[in-house]
């Protein structure tokens, strides 16, 4: 066995030995969430109906959000819902006033604010890679983009006729499904100011009109995919989500796209090429690869395709069937 | 090119009655907005939900924006349709219907929610649905459609003629259905879901015939089904998801040929008379991924993915050529046949683990390993009965030949890394990438001879990752991330070799009302053409004259400004850059020669949007956004096996809009777009776009 492979192995093994030994190390206590070891000390919870009386605004703001719905709920019945989820137990802090009596998340980190939304939300298929995405590395933490007291935003200032602008007057009430602090294209460009610019190009994914979302194909809580791309389709790259006809397999395959991936030769947020391709002209895209390359699959260009005739330098003109095809071993048809 | 489409009369028509029936309905309800503003007085807080109407048990909020839109292109209409493709006529711009039970549970649903955008005409339009019972199910449907079009100059134009051979004006409808059984359950979810993808109209391709191209029909027509099911369980304190998933997909898709077409070289004996081409496909794809996850005693985080897949591809070629050969002889006709399949195996398998040291260290453990094995065969009959130009006998030649093809592909990959916390305003983090992957390619050619032929690649790359997030001050937060890696090998040669990406990000929120945001964002990747593996490189070749070298560079700033609710500003400025220097092996009059492909993009993209409401029953929208792009500048190509490429273009838009509250239910907007695209190598493709629009939003539920 090579090396790197070894060392790889040591590495997984030791995180799963430190796992296990905390495991058992801490098996003497139960393991539950925040919520469900504050649901074994009664007394100390008011309930969110005693919140109220000093936070107003935020309890009626919270009363409209998915969470507050859960005290209604069977499974959770026996477990501590609405305020004292996250804040933890009230009654020391009603009685005396104290705002150091309850858990307040002003001062804490990204990481420690997300730890407690985690603890119930870990768990869904979508959310169980945050510890390790490229948000949790960087510091964004889940109250960067949701709000766990805000209902529907007021917006509804006129705005674009075609793009889903800042001013938001398009699908504002889809806030409050998910609790997000703003309209999804916008809010995910608060901080990826670039795509702005890229959506903006000639040829782009429809994404500031609406049209594709950017959760569409990236998951903001993380993943295993390299920059947090969601996959279609079991195995397969998002973009045969919509773009089906070039799923395959085909019997002859332009190898690239299934090892590679799409973005070797397109980019994805938009392009002033056409077709979305990395370069202007097809030839160059084409004769970049196909330059000192392998043998089979990627052969160098032949010596007839004359690079000073106009036939030649359009490639896909013969090769139409580029991404692959059943018929033609060269894509012609 | 120069095309005109002009407004139509039904436009005017409308844009009359809209404005009439505007002012009648205001001139109808003018106590109605006070009486409203008494009653419901604007005390509404960011945090607070707005007022609403009431329908039974139920609070509505909705709001439908319709109205006309007029259209005047001059220029290239061709490339207007690529671009943007709005259209003139009827709009039902935007609409959203929210109906939310008052007691926080409702009877049937606690939520109802509808949006929809673009309908009635634009290019692309979609509706999504959203229906919640809290602890009993919840729905979302998402059904979309685009209509594409594609005819270009800059694409697949071997004759330089204003528009390429490569066209489409195709219709794409693709919705998602999903439905979640006991959504917040903390034991037990169950998941169904299905989708639907449908591509269909027409467009042109190019076909081969006899050593010549031609120009002809497509009549797309592709459908993909996927169906899911899956369940998501609470179990020995895993959380577990099991979903399990199938696609099939239909491609009917036929080209066409139903007049004489003399092909591209026009000079030469070949034509194509009448050709028929079909490759009916049927695809199959069954998949299933299970994964699991579990926080062992609050210190170790875990979660485990495994997906397979299963796809098949089922096809039966055919195609009917009738036209005149090369050497002068008629094709009456050749016909070509097939009948094979292609399969796919695919698995994923993943382990993340997460050790939570403690409240400020992190370690972390990412391993993936994925493979897929493509296999596919193709026996081909070629049937070309023939005639001499005369219409004298020929003998029938009949080619039997066998191809078949097979990828296989292996890759393991590793990611650990660590994190620590210093404080809320500063942590870092490091970890290092290292990745295997083993390619194989293999084909076996039976026509008059047999040839066979096998080529593995294997890769492996290391890449450090670290970076930092500061706060220094309150206001102001950096965002910083780098990645440095080196492959010994790549597959293709514009892949990651040895590349160092950074990323740093500046948020500087003076206030709530104020807020700035910097970024800067390299990439570099080199790939030194340390090695010859290609027998075709002329000898001789200097070390370095086939390596391949891209950066880019973005620059972004804005800034956004709300100081009052009457008034807000948003603004930006970015960057792009593009440098990509490739050598390449360039064929030129039948011999390869070493040459250069240089590619550059220049681009800067400058917007603003403003908000401003001097009344309360008005107000304006202003918006604008450029791309200009200034490629390749004053470069030119010294030599013939120098490509200098890049596409100096720009596209601007402004945009006005004014909205008049006339009553608490109703605004009249009115509001012009006006599209400038301005190509410099390809002077043809510019135009200039007018779209005036005039509409009502009707309010339920409205606030103020």
């Amino acid at each position: 066995m090579k090396r790197p492979i070894k060392a790889l192995l040591i590495c997984v093994l030791v995180l799963c030995t430190i796992g296990w030994l905390t495991y058992n190390r801490a098996s003497q206590s139960a393991e539950f969430s925040p919520a469900e070891i504050a649901g074994f000390v009664t007394d100390d919870y008011v309930g969110s109906e005693a919140c109220k009386d000093c936070h107003e605004e935020q309890f009626k703001a919270f009363s409209h959000t998915p969470h507050s719905r859960l005290t209604g709920n069977n499974s959770w019945k026996g477990k501590v819902t609405g305020c004292e989820s996250c804040h933890g137990p009230g009654k020391a802090h009603i009685e005396e006033g104290d705002p150091k009596k309850i858990i307040s998340f002003k001062s804490k980190s990204s990481k420690e604010v997300s730890e407690t939304c985690l603890s119930c939300h870990a768990g869904k298929e979508d959310h169980n890679n945050f510890r390790r995405g490229e948000h949790w590395r960087n510091d964004v933490g889940c109250t960067d983009c949701h709000t766990a007291h805000s209902a529907v935003a007021t917006g509804g200032n006129p705005g674009s006729n075609t793009l889903v602008s800042e001013a938001e007057r398009r699908n504002r009430d889809l806030l409050a499904a998910n609790m997000l602090r703003g309209s999804e294209p916008q809010l995910c460009i608060s901080c990826h100011r670039e795509t702005k610019a890229q959506f903006s190009r000639p040829f782009h994914h429809k994404v500031l009109e609406g049209l594709v979302k950017c959760s569409d194909c990236h998951n903001p809580h993380g993943g295993f995919e390299l920059k947090q791309t969601r996959l279609a389709t079991g195995t397969d790259a998002g973009c045969l989500k919509c773009h089906t006809d070039k799923q395959g397999p085909f019997v002859f395959e332009h190898a690239p796209l299934k090892v590679e991936g799409c973005a070797s030769c397109h980019t994805p947020h938009g392009s002033s090429n056409a077709k979305l391709l990395t370069r202007s002209t097809v030839r160059q895209l084409c004769l970049e690869c196909h330059s000192n390359a392998h043998e089979i699959g990627a052969p160098d260009t032949p010596n007839f395709h004359n690079q000073a005739t106009l036939r030649y330098q359009n490639c896909t003109t013969c090769h139409s069937r580029i991404h692959g095809s059943h018929a033609d071993r060269f894509f012609f048809r | 090119m120069k095309n005109q489409t002009g407004p139509r009369w039904h436009f005017l028509w409308l844009m009359a009655i809209l404005v009439f029936s505007a002012v009648a309905t205001r001139s109808q309800q003018p106590t109605s907005t006070s009486t409203s503003t008494t009653t419901k007085p604007p005390t509404t807080t960011g945090n607070e939900p707005p007022a609403t109407d009431d329908l039974g048990n139920y609070n509505v909020i909705a709001s439908v924006e319709v109205g006309v839109r007029g259209l005047s292109v001059s220029g290239n209409d061709n490339k207007y349709r690529s671009d943007l493709n709005y259209g003139n006529g009827v709009r039902l711009f935007d609409s959203s219907f929210l109906l939310r039970s008052k007691e926080g549970s409702g009877g049937a649903f606690d939520e109802f929610l509808v949006t929809t955008s673009g309908w009635g005409g634009d290019p692309f339009g979609g509706t999504r649905v959203s229906v919640e019972k809290s602890g009993l199910y919840r729905f979302d449907a998402n059904v979309r459609r685009s209509r594409y079009f594609n005819a270009l100059t800059s694409l697949a134009n071997p004759l330089n003629a204003p528009v390429g051979q490569h066209t489409s004006n195709t219709r794409h409808n693709f919705s998602d259905f999903d439905f979640t059984g006991l959504p917040e359950n903390r034991k037990i979810r169950f998941y169904l879901g299905f989708s639907r993808d449908m591509r269909e109209g027409p467009g042109t391709t190019t076909a081969r015939f006899s050593g010549d191209e031609y120009a002809i029909v497509s009549n797309t027509e592709t459908r993909a089904h996927d169906f899911r099911a899956g369940i998501d369980a609470n179990l020995l304190g895993f959380d577990l998801s099991l979903l399990q998933g199938a696609r099939y997909f239909h491609d009917n898709t036929n080209y066409t040929v139903n007049l004489t077409n003399q092909g591209n070289n026009t000079t030469n004996t070949s034509r194509i008379d009448q050709l028929f081409r079909e490759t009916p496909t049927q695809g199959t794809h069954f998949w299933t991924r299970f994964t699991a996850h579990r926080l062992f005693a609050r210190k170790l985080d875990f979660t485990g993915r495994y997906i397979y897949l299963s796809g098949r591809s089922r096809y039966s070629f055919f195609e009917q050529t009738t036209g005149r050969q090369s050497n002068g002889n008629l094709a009456v006709p050749q016909t070509a046949t097939a009948r094979g399949e292609a399969k796919r195996p695919s698995t994923i398998g993943d382990v993340g683990l997460t050790f939570l040291a403690t409240d400020k260290f992190r370690i972390s453990n990412t391993f993936r390993f994925d493979n897929f094995r493509i296999n596919g065969e193709e026996p081909l009959v070629d049937v070309l009965r023939q005639r001499t130009l005369a219409g004298g006998p020929l003998a029938t030649v009949t080619t039997i030949s066998f191809f078949a093809r097979t990828t296989n592909y292996r890759r393991f990959m590793n990611t650990v890394e660590a994190d620590y916390q210093f404080n809320p305003s500063y942590s870092v983090h490091a970890g290092y990438r290292f990745t295997d992957r083993h390619i194989q390619l293999a084909n076996l050619d039976l026509t008059t001879t047999l040839a066979a032929d096998s080529e593995s690649v294997d890769n492996r790359t290391h890449a450090a990752i670290f970076g930092f997030k500061a706060r220094p001050v309150k206001a102001w937060t950096i965002y910083f991330d780098g990645e440095h890696g080196n492959a010994d090998s790549v597959f293709i040669r514009i892949g990651n070799n040895d590349f160092t990406n950074f990323r740093v990000r500046n948020r500087i929120n003076v206030s709530d009302k104020l807020s700035f945001n910097v970024a800067l964002i390299t990439k570099d990747n080199t790939n030194p053409a340390d090695v010859i593996t290609s027998p075709n490189v002329p000898f001789g070749t200097p070390p370095g004259a086939l390596d391949v070298n891209v950066k880019s560079r973005h620059f972004t700033s804005s800034v956004d400004w709300t100081p009052n609710s009457k008034f807000s500003l948003s603004s930006g400025y970015t960057h792009m850059r593009v440098t990509s220097i490739a050598g390449i092996l360039l064929p030129i009059s039948n011999q390869r020669r070493v040459g250069e492909s240089q590619y550059y993009s220049r681009e800067n993209f400058f917007f603003f949007n403003a908000f401003v409401r001097p009344t309360s029953r008005l107000t304006f929208y202003a918006g604008y956004h450029i791309n200009k792009d200034d490629g390749q500048g004053d470069r030119v190509s010294p030599s013939n096996v120098i490509l200098i490429d890049s596409y100096p273009m720009s596209f601007q838009s402004p945009e006005a809009r004014a909205t008049f509250k006339l009553t608490r239910m109703l605004d009249w907007n009115v509001g012009y777009t006006y599209y400038n695209y301005d190509d410099k190598f390809f002077p043809n493709q510019n135009y200039h776009s007018h779209l005036p629009y005039a509409s009502l939003r009707i309010y339920f539920g409205r606030g103020e």
